[in-house]
């Protein structure tokens, strides 16, 4: 249903968007997506099935997110050129099939089908963008090679090309692993995540936000349904490596854009965490507050400049535009997972995971690290309240969304009950 | 409730002078401070009469606040508010004009009502309400003329080297706390009449309340603060840093008799304490040339005999000396006062001299006040250290040894006595004063204590003359077996203190009016001038290193918190590297994807 | 009502916040206050007003609150001194805003009966007490922000681990204190879990040596010291020891009951010692508060009845008097411009009323008989003797060294030549003086009134650890 949906309206505005106004595809594409999502709401909590393609509670939770990530992403853009919106639309297409599939070929199939428009929307910007866009796309393809190859194995080990299937010996983990190396290249789990920093500083802030919040949901989705069931020993060295390489890196960052990008690092390692359990719930939980307060925090840096934004240049924000700068505040605190806010129940969700897993070690590591992150999330955060001459031309639109999610970020840590039977139920 | 109110009478005299004292004219402060006090001291009697007096309110978990009025308690509150009483109405006179006229009673009032707690405590916590209570009127007082930077320096010396012992007095509570459940004075007594639990630990116990009595009374080591002490007003001086407050240790080694009677090893190291401090201040007293440096020092050698008397287990010999004392004291520092008084604030003795033909009320005062000191015959001085002296031979933890060193500080208590009076009322007038005596309102306290100085001795006199004190004190008291001398042996030495006492007094009358002295007495009276360097010594070897060691640690905590800070760089630092690896080369990232992959299959178990 | 309680504190701060009047704050510090006082006379010992509503039900949190003797006496002290604040403290209305907030999660943070939901006040706080620090902090106020998140942070987050393995190997179904007692960690895990907790409860109680955040805290916060008297309050570890650190890993701290013992020692006597030579009132105060901060944490580590009950009773009294002499010092440096001690001296000559206040303040912190400071110090000590009679001793030395650091500062403030002449208590400053003298004698005279409820928690404190009554 939502893939039509989806398909439907990819299909429809690529013809269409050679005859509207580029202000008018982007009212046509907000409300594909919208129709998407109206599709998920419509259906939440019904399972269907149309062969490999399979939507259940975690493919609508994390298409959910990815959607509320692209989104986003399209309100935020200033461009003058529809393409960008289409290749936001089939990414975000392809980011509910990977989410939606068990299949290995399918999912193969939906990394490309998402990836590849990524590809091209981070080379919107010439020059420095370029590089780093090569370099993604290069080392995304050395990736997908080893997912690739990995589904090969795979298919040798247990004769099924289902991810879940269960299965043993060295060869089912070496398949495992391969699997597991090109999906977190995805969402940038150490050591996978060498493209990040430099992509995510010199891509358009947008394209950032949607690469931070869209990509991490549905490669999170396939992660769930390839690597839970599996239990795998590399596991730990990748999320010890992810927690301490992101947040010790960030700690000497000047750049907000690449200060995000190693903390995305961080949270990729927090978040793969649930995978010892499978708790989509939590990852879920986790996910929506890391999308929320990432893309809070990308969202007002657009504002500020769609390009880079080094930190001197935040300061002052709060008495420029006290919105924007409460937002950011927000979004770092959240991110920092500081009751009362959202986050702190995402983070307290997955470590619960860890937990019951008997995971003491890394929790430990990632309760420590979160530590260490405090210093470069309250640079951030306090950036905005310092004295300076902030530059923010923010649209009346940014600044009330950007309001509501910092609000809905502190109703979540209050309330945080209220939104996980829903997350349950999918 | 009456009890209590005893204690309220002056408390409430203390917020009332402290709130609205301001406001009230000259002399209506001290009239209504000296009434309470008086109030006070005739509910007391009344109470005493009575029979005694119970008093209990819920106040700590374990630790009910109960006062106990018995003799023992009875006879220091008779003491702390009929001298009070007096010293405050003398202090009327001697304040008059003081523009913290109003403060000073406030404070005066505060300390009875403290004194008074102290006194009527029947628990060691409700005692240390008023143990530390007298030591902050104390300490107000002594800083009483706060803009002199020396006088608050010692005020605060006072209250500092109090606390040492207050410590003491802490500790000592732990430790019976620990072995009994209780703090209750009444309760310990019944508990501590078997059999003893822990020997060791209570004598620990004793030892530690006694630490807490020599800071409070001024003995050796922690004598250092009393004659600083003399910074505050004369009446001060003469109501607490003579008659009453330096004498609570004296009272709590009384009240804890039972404790103390059944640790010989204990008592015998107070005793030996009570006689070096016996010597060390009249030693010290030859070279001040402060008047009332000189009572100071007199103070803490009397306060050394009474601990002698305590510590061999004469405890109402103890408290015999403080009665005594407390008159002929007071009445040292009052006459010092109406000296001082006449002499427009002169306090140098060497500039005195010649007022016995000026201060023709004053004259005797201080003539009596220091033969009473000096234990003339039939002066009450003499009948209590009389008393003291043949304690030391009869009762079980005394010896030889005290008497004889108790004999000699006899003779140097007569000496310094007369040096006293020699100097500041006989010889030539020195200063360029035109003394004129003190008002009556300060004569007639000085009357009726120098009455007391004559006849407070007859309270107690030597067997086989009535003592009318021993059985009475005696309920309160442990029962400690004194062995009777034979009647001549009694009063052989009885001759002999007299003659002692005699010889000392007509040998400083003679010496200290010669006008030339040998050398020995003037290198003798250099070290004694400066207390036997005791003060430089202690801020040589405790005060100025704790300064300087309070200094390197502050600095010290400064570096600890840069340590941190180094700590957070490193990290830092470790995170730069990190982010080094981030060089931008693909072909770096490219090589270390695969080696990531290489890693990770590594760890695999296969 | 104890939801009431504490919203009441957080709805007037959120006003403050958005603009209402300065007055409106001392309204609502006083309504809170009154509410607290009225809730202080109306629990009778036992639990009362409890509350449970569900927050995360399938992990097993709930918003549960309640009101027995330990929270009520804090309720009881957080409303006095934010009272006490709002009065006194020259403080734009936004500045008693965040205070007002910080009191309504500090409030929270006493009465949670879910150890999840402690934390998330406890963590919480720190957001008010950053925000004060930050907009009304002084020159070098990032470089304290920074050190007192780190090092709060740094603590607690290792507790979050020590809170999931609490239930999940105690086997509680929920967080709820109730059930976690019911089901204490043992073995080798309760050292672990215990070591969590101490680390976060160590640097917010707080004990050498990871108290060096505290004096450049207060160094850096606005001199009126309404943060600081906040920030005093926020010292909740002596509390947090003896209601969830120790009854949820016995055994934990069985092993560490001897180095904890130790520290708490040590910063009972270095705490008092640094403070001599402090060169200005809030150094000193931020050192002497380690010091008392040591001597309470020694009567909940002692493990006794009373030394719990003196801690604590300590800890709920220092914050009254340590908070007014922060709020004092503000008033001194309205008065001079300036904080260093004996830049100005005899202060008393102009000023008798500020320092018979002073005085009173102080000597209540020094522990003086009859005031706040002393039933808690003396039962500490009654406590602590029994646990450790040469720490007790060791520690106890502070009695002598905070009366040097404490009339040194005073004499060298109020006493000795007059300096410059000051206005003496004026205005607001006389309800001031009148409440913070009335509540030092109160608690000081009436120990067992205040203590009452509080008797049967030491004793089923001390039980689970196999001692007391």
């Amino acid at each position: 249903m939502t893939l039509l949906v989806l398909a439907a309206v990819s299909v429809v505005l690529t013809l269409l968007g050679f005859f509207v106004s580029v202000p008018a595809f982007k009212r046509l594409t907000i409300l594909g997506l919208s129709l998407g999502l109206l599709a998920l709401f419509a259906t939440w909590g019904r399972p269907e099935a149309f062969g490999p393609y399979q939507v259940d509670g975690v493919s609508r939770v994390f298409t959910l997110l990815a959607l509320l990530g692209a989104l986003w992403t399209v309100g935020l853009v200033r461009t003058r050129r529809f393409e960008f919106y289409l290749l936001v639309l089939y990414a975000a297409t392809g980011m509910h099939l990977l989410a939606s599939t068990k299949h290995l070929v399918l999912m193969l199939v939906a990394l490309e089908a998402l990836s590849l428009p990524l590809y091209a929307l981070a080379t919107w910007r010439r020059g420095a963008g370029l590089e780093a866009a090569l370099k993604y796309f290069l080392l995304g393809a050395l990736a997908a090679a080893f997912f690739l190859y990995g589904t090969a194995l795979f298919y040798g080990a247990t004769g099924s090309l289902l991810a879940g299937t269960p299965g043993e010996g060295p060869l089912y983990a070496l398949a495992v692993g391969l699997l597991l190396v090109g999906l977190g290249f995805k969402v940038a789990l150490a050591p996978f995540h060498f493209w990040t920093p430099d992509v995510y500083q010199g891509s358009p802030t947008p394209v950032v936000l949607f690469m931070a919040t869209g990509v991490k949901a549905a490669a999170f989705a396939a992660l769930l349904r390839v690597v839970a069931p599996a239990s795998l020993e590399a596991l730990p060295l990748l999320i010890a490596l992810s927690v301490l390489l992101g947040n010790l890196a960030a700690l000497s960052q000047k750049e907000a854009k690449r200060l995000l990008a190693y903390s995305s690092i961080a949270h990729a390692g927090y978040m793969a965490l649930a995978l010892y359990t499978g708790n989509a719930q939590a990852l879920g939980f986790y996910l929506l507050t890391y999308v929320l307060a990432t893309g809070l925090a990308f969202a007002v840096l657009s504002e500020v400049s769609p390009d880079q934004v080094p930190l001197e240049s935040l300061k002052g924000l709060f008495h420029k535009d006290p919105l924007l700068g409460l937002g950011l505040f927000v979004a770092a605190l959240s991110l920092l997972g500081l009751p009362p806010l959202a986050g702190f129940w995402g983070k307290y969700l997955v470590f619960t995971e860890a937990a019951r897993a008997g995971q003491w070690g890394l929790l430990v590591l990632a309760l420590l690290t979160s530590a260490v992150s405090a210093y470069y999330y309250l640079g951030l955060a306090l950036a905005v309240f310092q004295k300076g001459e902030a530059m923010a031309a923010p649209r009346p639109l940014a600044r009330s969304v950007a309001f509501l999610v910092a609000l809905f970020l502190l109703l979540l840590g209050l309330f945080p009950g209220s939104l996980l039977p829903a997350l349950a139920a999918g | 409730m009456a009890l209590l109110t005893t204690i309220l009478l002056p408390l409430l005299g203390f917020a009332l002078l402290g709130l609205f004292g301001k406001r009230m004219r000259e002399p209506l402060p001290g009239v209504i401070a000296s009434a309470l006090v008086l109030a006070s001291f005739l509910l007391g009697v009344d109470l005493l009469l009575g029979g005694g007096a119970r008093f209990e309110a819920e106040w700590l978990p374990g630790i009910p606040f109960s006062l106990l009025l018995d003799h023992l308690s009875g006879f220091m509150l008779l003491i702390v508010t009929g001298v009070g009483f007096l010293i405050h109405v003398y202090a009327i006179g001697y304040m008059a004009g003081d523009p913290g006229y109003s403060r000073f009673f406030a404070y005066f009032n505060l300390f009875i009502a403290m004194m008074l707690t102290l006194v009527l405590a029947d628990s060691y916590p409700v005692m240390f309400i008023g143990w530390e209570g007298v030591g902050l009127a104390s300490f107000l007082l002594i800083g009483f003329w706060y803009q002199n930077a020396q006088y608050a320096d010692s005020a605060r010396k006072a209250f500092i080297v109090n606390r040492i012992g207050d410590l003491g007095f802490l500790l000592g509570m732990a430790i019976l706390w620990a072995l009994y459940g209780t703090l209750s004075i009444s309760e310990l007594k019944e508990a501590l009449e078997g059999p003893l639990k822990n020997p060791s630990l209570l004598a620990l116990a004793g030892l530690f309340l006694f630490l807490g009595a020599v800071g409070k009374s001024a003995q050796v080591p922690l004598m250092v603060w009393l004659p600083d002490a003399m910074a505050g007003p004369t009446p001060v001086s003469a109501l607490i840093h003579a008659a009453t407050m330096v004498t609570a240790g004296v009272y709590l080694i009384a009240r804890s008799s039972f404790l103390y009677g059944a640790l010989p090893e204990v008592s015998y190291t107070i005793a030996v304490v009570g006689l070096l401090t016996a010597f060390y201040g009249a030693l010290s007293a030859f070279g001040q040339t402060d008047i009332k440096k000189i009572v100071a020092y007199s103070t803490i050698s009397q306060l050394g005999y009474m601990f002698l008397a305590a510590g061999v287990g004469a405890y109402w010999v103890a408290l015999f000396h403080v009665f005594t004392h407390a008159f002929f004291k007071a009445l040292l520092f009052l006459a010092s006062g109406s000296v001082i008084h006449a002499l427009g604030g002169e306090q140098d003795v060497r500039k005195m001299g010649g007022l016995w033909k000026h201060l023709p009320q004053t004259r005797w005062h201080g003539l009596i006040g220091a033969l009473a000191l000096g234990g003339l015959p039939l002066l009450s001085g003499f009948w209590s250290k009389d008393a003291i002296l043949t304690a030391t031979l009869t009762y079980p933890f005394g010896g030889a040894g005290f008497y004889v060193g108790a004999l000699l500080v006899a003779v140097l208590t007569a000496m310094y006595a007369m040096r006293w009076f020699v100097l500041v009322f006989l010889g030539e007038e020195r200063g360029h004063h035109h003394p004129h005596e003190a008002p009556p309102v300060m004569l007639w306290p000085n009357h009726l204590l120098a009455l007391g100085s004559v006849l407070a001795g007859y309270l107690a006199l030597p067997h086989p003359l009535p003592n009318l004190l021993e059985p009475f004190l005696k309920p309160a008291l442990a029962e400690v077996e004194a062995h009777h001398l034979s009647l001549g042996a009694e009063w052989g030495l009885i001759a002999l203190s007299a003659l002692v006492a005699l010889l000392g007094l007509w040998l400083g009358y003679t010496f200290f009016q010669r006008q030339a002295f040998p050398a020995w007495y003037l290198a003798f009276e250099r070290a004694s001038r400066e207390s036997f360097y005791v003060d430089q010594a202690y801020n040589a070897l405790l005060v100025n290193p704790l300064k300087a060691l309070a200094e390197a640690l502050l600095q010290g905590d400064l570096g600890l918190l840069r340590g941190y800070f180094g700590l957070g760089g490193a990290v830092r630092g470790l995170g730069q590297s990190v982010a080094r690896l981030q060089a931008g080369y693909l072909r770096v990232y490219a090589l270390l994807f695969v080696l990531g992959v290489l890693v990770l299959l590594g760890v695999m178990r296969w | 009502m104890v939801v009431l309680a504490i919203l009441l504190p957080i709805l007037f701060g959120a006003l403050l916040l958005l603009g209402a009047p300065r007055a409106l704050g001392v309204l609502g510090a006083l309504a809170s206050f009154l509410l607290n006082l009225g809730l202080f006379l109306a629990h009778r010992g036992s639990e009362t007003f409890a509350v449970q509503l569900p927050l995360v039900p399938q992990a097993g949190v709930y918003w549960a609150f309640a009101l027995d003797g330990l929270s009520a006496l804090f309720f009881l002290t957080v409303g006095l001194t934010v009272l006490l604040g709002a009065l006194v403290a020259r403080a734009e209305g936004r500045f008693l805003g965040l205070a007002l907030f910080m009191e309504g999660l500090l409030l929270g943070l006493f009465a949670a009966r879910d150890l999840l939901v402690f934390y998330l006040f406890f963590e919480a706080a720190l957001i008010p007490a950053l925000l004060m620090l930050l907009f009304y902090g002084g020159e070098g106020r990032l470089r304290a922000i920074y050190t007192f998140l780190l090092f709060t942070l740094a603590g607690s987050l290792p507790m979050l681990a020590a809170i999931l393995a609490v239930k999940a190997l105690g086997g509680s179904p929920t967080f709820l204190l109730e059930d976690l007692l019911a089901h204490p960690v043992r073995g080798e895990a309760a050292f672990w879990v215990f070591l969590g907790f101490a680390l976060a409860f160590a640097i917010k109680t707080p004990l050498f040596p990871v108290h060096a955040w505290l004096p450049l805290f207060h160094r850096e916060n606005h001199p009126a010291g309404l943060a600081d008297a906040m920030g005093t309050l926020y010292k909740v570890g002596v509390f947090a020891f003896f209601r969830y650190a120790i009854p949820l890993a016995p055994e934990g701290f069985a092993e560490l009951q001897g180095l904890l013992l130790f520290l708490a020692a040590l910063s009972a006597i270095y705490g008092a010692w640094v403070a001599f030579s402090a060169p200005d009132f809030k150094t000193l105060l931020a050192y002497a508060g380690v010091s008392h901060m040591g001597v309470a944490a020694l009567g909940v580590f002692s493990g006794t009845p009373e030394g719990a009950l003196g801690g604590l009773y300590l800890l709920a009294a220092s914050g009254v008097y340590t908070g007014g002499l922060f709020l004092l010092a503000g008033r001194l440096y309205e008065r001079l411009q300036t904080l260093e001690i004996g830049r100005y001296r005899g202060l008393s000559h102009s000023a008798p009323g500020l320092a018979a206040l002073a005085l009173f303040l102080f000597l209540a912190m020094v522990g003086l008989p009859g005031l706040a400071g002393f039933p808690g110090e003396l039962l500490t000590l009654l406590g602590a003797y029994k646990a450790s009679p040469w720490l007790a001793g060791f520690a106890f030395l502070s009695v002598i060294a905070s009366a040097a650091y404490a009339l040194t500062a005073f004499q060298k403030t109020f006493w000795e030549e007059e300096g410059r002449k000051v206005a003496d208590l004026r205005g607001e400053e006389w309800p001031f003086a009148a409440l913070a003298v009335l509540a030092l004698v109160a608690l000081g005279v009436f120990p067992g009134f205040f203590l009452h409820g509080l008797e049967p928690l030491a004793e089923a404190f001390a039980r689970i650890l196999g001692g007391g009554a």
